[in-house]
This record gives structure tokens, C-alpha cells and sequence, in this order.
């Protein structure tokens, strides 16, 4: 055989064993992704998020190991960044916001930059924007920092901290009752602090599902017979509200109003009393006194977005507007879509 | 004979007849390998001559100590930088532990790997050695064996080194997760550490194949740079399946050249992504050693499949 045959001959052999390497590179990249070998976070998800805000240390980082070590540093430069007033409700939220979400990103299984963004999100930045009276961006931060706490439980769905942050967010800032309970609950499989069931029963009191209440402080003193909170709680249901509950479960709906108007003419802004008479009207098919109600708790409470989104409900059930001076969040689960810029979608108060 | 059946099984690969591509793919390499020896008859004794002169030559290398002195030191210190990420040590340990050792194992592959037979060329002493019963293709493959034994003794000491602090320092931050309730146990981890330094050892395989093949006909520089800028692009891989693969038509078309563009540097590149397992010790998953197989087998064969090359670009060039 001659020099050229060999050489040709050789370059095939080569390109075969090539092509019959191929299976391989595919049974291993397929099996990465059945068995969540792959990271979690490709580069390109990684810097579509503004590059400029992103180290010169964090190019090699990405590509090779060293993801923690990158995202410590920054995560330092993030909170530095946040000192200095790199993020403010009503102007920047620049760079610091974006060396946030790089953070996340670069290594999603450390839970203080989801934490700690979500707190930043509903509460600092929340209270900036309630402070400052634009209360559709303070909305639109809660469902930003409750974006993040959710999406940073889709990367550790093993740990506790962040479905009890959800629940917390849910509860404290959204109002959003039925949530907070889902995600609260999600956090019993997991080793929880005491409190925990008894926030599930705060969350359905608040709701209000009385039945629902009871069973969890009930079982908060079975765990814990010398749980006084649980107890008082559940003295106070049992006299002020389990009783128009039932009479409206029987159908006798003025009984039941006037039941909870006793305690309505001692507290007339108690929430749950409101939130129960609203209830009350609702189940008596008598809507427009039910939106009345919906709407005095609304304004009358310090910001209500539950009874807020209940008005923006029942508006659209009557088939009229929702008043132009309530701000409401938008319901159910939050999408993970990253939220729109300044603004928002969503409407501002008159005057505004 | 052999060469018609390891097409034919190559032909079945590619079509998949019955989902058995792995198998056919296998066989085909199989027969692809044995055809080469039988074509090539190495000569083992001279391959060996010249991988253990490889080894010894290049231990006295002053770059690779002085790299190996920075990984050990920083090795050492991944418990200090574990303590600046107090929610996460356990993580930031292994993240820079391991990290340490794939980014010095890196630099000694490449260079290591591009200087070899760039040296001996420049040197003329390459001249001396084909003098003697020693034909080129046997040359590179010992340079290879040679710079890879190397790479490994080096990785060897840079995992004991971080062994032993993992070992210190792991069992009461293992301890402290697991007293907040996640379910991870020293033993798995443990393994999970080895897995990942085991794979580490094939990645540098790999790369120092680049490494070794382009310098067999461009300059020692040129193929560091290559070898850099492959290992990076290779731990892209997947973004170039992804854009190959790409069929959203809800979303801005992508041009069909750019498609297939894409899918040939997918196929060509080695995907330096495989080797990574840092997710898993992340979460604390176990790792399966059909996995570890998969992905070490794949990498022998690709560096093979490179060296092979290099035996040709290598048998062809004018000195």
C-alpha cells in the first residue's frame, strides 16, 4: 500500500470511528438530562441578563467550576451595589437588581441570594413604593419578590427555607390566604418550626374557612396541649365567628349577618368579621351587598389586596368596572415570567 | 473484512434501526480499533520507551510544579473560603475544592500537552529519537501516554491534598445539614467527591489530546490557544445542540446555514460539560457509576479517535 492510500485510508478509519462514536455522545447527553446531570442554569439563560453587570472573574467562572466562588463574589458586589442605592421603587433598579438575578442564576442551589432577593423585592423595596403612595409598583414588587422565592423553590424543592418564605410572603404581603396555606403546608414535610400549623390556621381564619381554622389550631394542641396561641384562637372563633358559620352552612343567612354584626358593631374594621360577612352576602347570592362589603374592607383596612382582588372578582361576576382607587394583584400561583419594567401592567391610583 | 463490517454496523448506527445505536456504534468501534492495529502492528516497547522518558522529562518541568504548589495551596485554603459562605460551606468546599483542581489540571494538560512535541521539534532532538526503531505514530502515542500519566500523578496529589481536607472539614458540615432536616449522608458524598475527581482525570485525557494533536503541525502557542479556546466552547456544547435542534416557531426563525453550522461544531466539539457532576453534589444525589462509565468510556474514545489523528498529521509532516 503507498504512502497516499495509507494516509487516505487512515483518515477513514478515523472518520468512521468518528460516526461510531456519535451513539455514545448521545446515550450520555440524553441520560444528563433524564437524570438532572445538566446544569441547571445554561450560559445563555445566565447573560441574557445585562453582561456589563456581570465581573470580568465571571466569563471563566460560568464556563468552567468556580459558579459558587463567582456568585460569592458577586453576590458581595450585590450587596455593596445595595448600600450605595443602586436599587430605589421609583427610579434604578439597575445594576444591583441585575447582579441579583446573576447571582440566582450562577448557582441556584444556594438559598440566601432567593431568599434575600425576595425579601428585598416585598418587603424593601415594597415599603419604598407604599411609602412613596404608588401602590401598583409596590404590588408589582410583591409578585416580583414572590417570583423569585418561587422560582428558587423549582431549583430546591428538597429544603425547607424557601416554601416557608413563600408561605410568609403569601400571607404578610400578598394576603393571598389560600396560597399562603398551600405553601405552608408544603413545608410539614420537611423538620418545621411549631409555628407552623398555626400559621396555616392564621391563613384560613383570614380567609375565612372557620372549619379549616379549627381543625389546624385543634391539631396545633394535639402536637402541643400548652399552646396558648392555638387556644386562644380557638376560644375566639368558637365564640365570634363558628357560630354565624354554621347558620350560614344552614342556609339562615340574616341570622348569620346579624350574628356577625354583634361583634362587627364592637370592631367595625375587624377583618376577618368583614371577610366573613362578605362571605356571608356571597353565599346569599346577594352580590352587590357582598362587593360593598368586599370593597369597605378593602378601603378601610390598611392595604387589603385580599379583599382587593375579591372586589376586582366580583366587579367582573356583576359585569362592572372595578373602581378606578383599588389596586389589585392579580391571583392564583405567580407566573415565573420575569415581571415587566417600571410601571407595570398594572393600574396606579388616580393622582397618581 | 473487518473494515466492511464496521461500516455496515456504522451504516446501522446512524440509522438506529431499533433504537440500537449504542450497540452498532460500539461494535462498529470495536472493529474500527482492532483494523487499526492490525494495519498499524505497534511496536509497545518503543511506545513505552518514550511515554516513561515523557513522564520523568516532563516532572522536572518548573511550570508544572510551580502550578501544582498553586493548586495544592489553594486546595488547602477551599476551608477557609468555604467559612465566607456561611449558609452554604458545604458547596463553596466543593465548588472550590474541586474547582481548584480541574483549573490547574486544565493548565497543566494544555501545556504540558502543546509543549511536548513542540520542544522536541524546536529542539531538533525529535530527529535523534526517529533515528531509532521508532516510528512516528508510535512517537505520539507515547508523547500522549506519557503526558497523561503525568497529568495524572499531578491530579492524583492535587486529590489527595483536597481529600484530606474535605475529610476535616466535611463531617460537621455534613453534621449541620443534616440537623436542619436535609437528607444527605458523609458516605454519599464522599463518593460523590471521588466520582467527580475520577471524571476530572478523563476531561484532562481529552484535553490534552487537543492539546498534543494540534501541536503535532502548528506552534506550541497556537495550540494552547486552541486547546483553551476548545475546553470553553466545549463547555458550551449544549447551547449549540440547542440552536441545532431548535424548532420553535413561535419564536424568530433561525437561519438554516446557522442550523447546520451549528450541528457540525456539536458533533465536532469534545462536551467538556459531560465531566461536570457539580449539580448532583450540589443536591446530594447519589451518582451512577453507569454514568461515570458512559462518560469516562466516551472520553478514552474520543481522545483516541484525536491521538489517532495526530498519528497522521504527525506521519506526514515535513520536518
Amino acid at each position: 500500500m503507498g504512502r497516499r492510500e495509507r494516509l487516505f485510508l487512515g483518515i477513514f478509519l478515523i472518520f468512521l470511528a468518528w460516526i461510531a462514536l456519535q451513539p455514545m455522545d448521545d446515550w450520555v447527553a440524553q441520560h444528563r438530562i433524564i437524570y438532572g446531570y445538566n446544569r441547571p442554569t445554561p450560559i445563555t439563560k445566565i447573560v441574557e441578563f445585562r453582561p456589563t453587570a456581570v465581573t470580568g472573574i465571571l466569563a471563566g467562572a460560568m464556563l468552567g467550576s468556580f459558579r459558587g466562588v463567582a456568585a460569592n463574589f458577586l453576590w458581595l458586589k450585590m450587596q455593596r451595589l445595595w448600600n450605595e442605592g443602586q436599587a430605589s421603587a421609583l427610579g434604578r433598579t439597575g445594576e444591583a437588581e441585575d447582579v441579583m438575578r446573576t447571582v440566582t442564576l450562577l448557582d441556584p442551589h444556594w438559598l440566601e441570594p432567593w431568599t434575600f432577593a425576595g425579601w428585598h423585592y416585598s418587603y424593601n423595596l415594597s415599603y419604598e413604593a407604599e411609602a412613596a403612595h404608588n401602590y401598583a409598583r409596590q404590588g408589582e414588587f410583591i409578585q416580583r419578590g414572590l417570583n423569585y422565592l418561587v422560582e428558587g423553590v423549582s431549583y430546591n424543592p428538597g429544603t425547607y427555607d424557601l416554601y416557608f418564605e413563600v408561605a410568609w410572603t403569601y400571607f404578610d404581603k400578598m394576603k393571598e390566604y389560600d396560597e399562603a396555606a398551600k405553601w405552608a403546608r408544603a413545608t410539614l414535610t420537611f423538620s418545621h418550626p411549631e409555628f407552623i400549623p398555626r400559621q396555616i390556621g392564621h391563613a384560613y381564619e383570614r380567609k375565612p374557612d372557620i372549619p379549616q381554622a379549627l381543625d389546624w389550631y385543634d391539631y396545633c394542641m394535639k402536637q402541643n396541649p400548652a399552646d396558648n396561641t392555638a387556644k386562644g384562637a380557638i376560644l375566639t372563633i368558637r365564640e365570634r365567628y363558628l357560630p354565624a358559620w354554621r347558620l350560614m352552612e344552614q342556609g339562615k343567612y340574616d341570622e348569620a349577618l346579624k350574628s356577625t354584626q354583634y361583634y362587627l358593631n364592637v370592631d367595625p374594621k375587624g377583618r376577618i368579621g368583614l371577610h366573613l360577612k362578605a362571605t356571608i352576602y356571597e353565599r346569599k347570592g346577594d352580590l352587590q351587598k357582598a362587593l360593598e362589603t368586599w370593597r369597605y374592607a378593602a378601603t378601610s383596612l390598611s392595604i387589603n389586596w385580599y379583599a382587593e382582588r375579591q372586589v376586582a372578582r366580583l366587579s367582573a361576576k356583576l359585569g362592572v368596572p372595578a373602581p378606578a382607587d383599588i389596586v389589585f394583584l392579580p391571583s392564583g400561583p405567580p407566573s415565573l415570567r420575569r415581571p415587566t419594567g417600571a410601571g407595570g401592567a398594572l393600574p396606579t391610583r388616580p393622582g397618581q | 473484512m473487518l473494515l466492511l463490517v464496521a461500516i455496515g454496523l456504522v451504516a446501522l448506527a446512524v440509522l438506529n434501526l431499533q433504537g440500537l445505536r449504542l450497540l452498532f456504534g460500539s461494535l462498529a468501534l470495536l472493529l474500527v480499533g482492532i483494523a487499526a492495529a492490525i494495519l498499524l502492528q505497534p511496536n509497545f516497547r518503543a511506545i513505552y520507551r518514550v511515554a516513561s522518558a515523557t513522564f520523568f522529562e516532563a516532572r522536572r518541568r518548573r511550570f508544572m510544579n510551580v502550578i501544582l504548589i498553586f493548586a495544592v495551596i489553594l486546595v488547602g485554603l477551599s476551608s477557609f473560603f468555604a467559612t465566607l459562605s456561611p449558609s452554604a460551606e458545604l458547596n463553596m468546599l466543593l465548588d472550590i475544592g474541586l474547582g481548584s483542581i480541574r483549573l490547574c489540571g486544565m493548565l497543566i494538560a494544555v501545556f504540558l500537552g502543546a509543549r511536548l512535541i513542540a520542544d522536541e521539534v524546536d529542539k531538533k532532538t525529535v530527529d535523534v529519537i526517529l533515528a531509532k526503531p521508532v516510528r512516528r505514530a508510535e512517537f505520539v502515542i507515547g508523547k500522549f501516554l506519557g503526558a497523561w500519566i503525568t497529568v495524572t500523578c499531578f491530579l492524583l496529589v492535587m486529590g489527595v491534598a483536597f481529600f484530606i481536607v474535605y475529610q476535616i472539614k466535611a463531617p460537621q458540615l455534613v453534621a449541620k445539614m443534616q440537623a436542619v432536616g436535609m437528607a444527605l449522608s458523609l458516605e454519599e458524598t464522599s463518593a460523590n467527591v471521588l466520582k467527580a475527581t475520577l471524571l476530572i482525570l478523563f476531561e484532562m485525557m481529552v484535553l490534552t489530546s487537543i492539546a498534543i494533536t494540534v501541536s503535532t503541525f502548528a506552534s506550541w502557542i497556537f495550540s494552547a490557544v486552541f486547546a483553551f479556546t476548545t475546553y470553553f466552547a466545549g463547555q458550551l456544547s449544549s447551547y449549540f445542540h440547542h440552536i441545532a435542534t431548535f424548532n420553535d416557531k413561535s419564536v424568530a426563525i433561525i437561519n438554516p446555514s446557522i442550523k447546520m453550522f451549528s450541528w457540525v461544531i456539536y458533533r465536532l466539539l469534545p462536551h467538556f460539560e459531560f465531566f461536570d457532576i457539580r449539580e448532583k453534589l450540589l443536591t446530594h444525589d447519589p451518582v451512577y457509576w453507569e454514568m461515570i462509565g458512559m462518560t469516562a468510556g466516551h472520553g478514552v474514545l474520543y481522545s483516541l479517535v484525536l491521538v489517532a489523528l495526530a498519528c497522521v498529521f504527525f506521519s506526514y509532516r515535513e520536518f
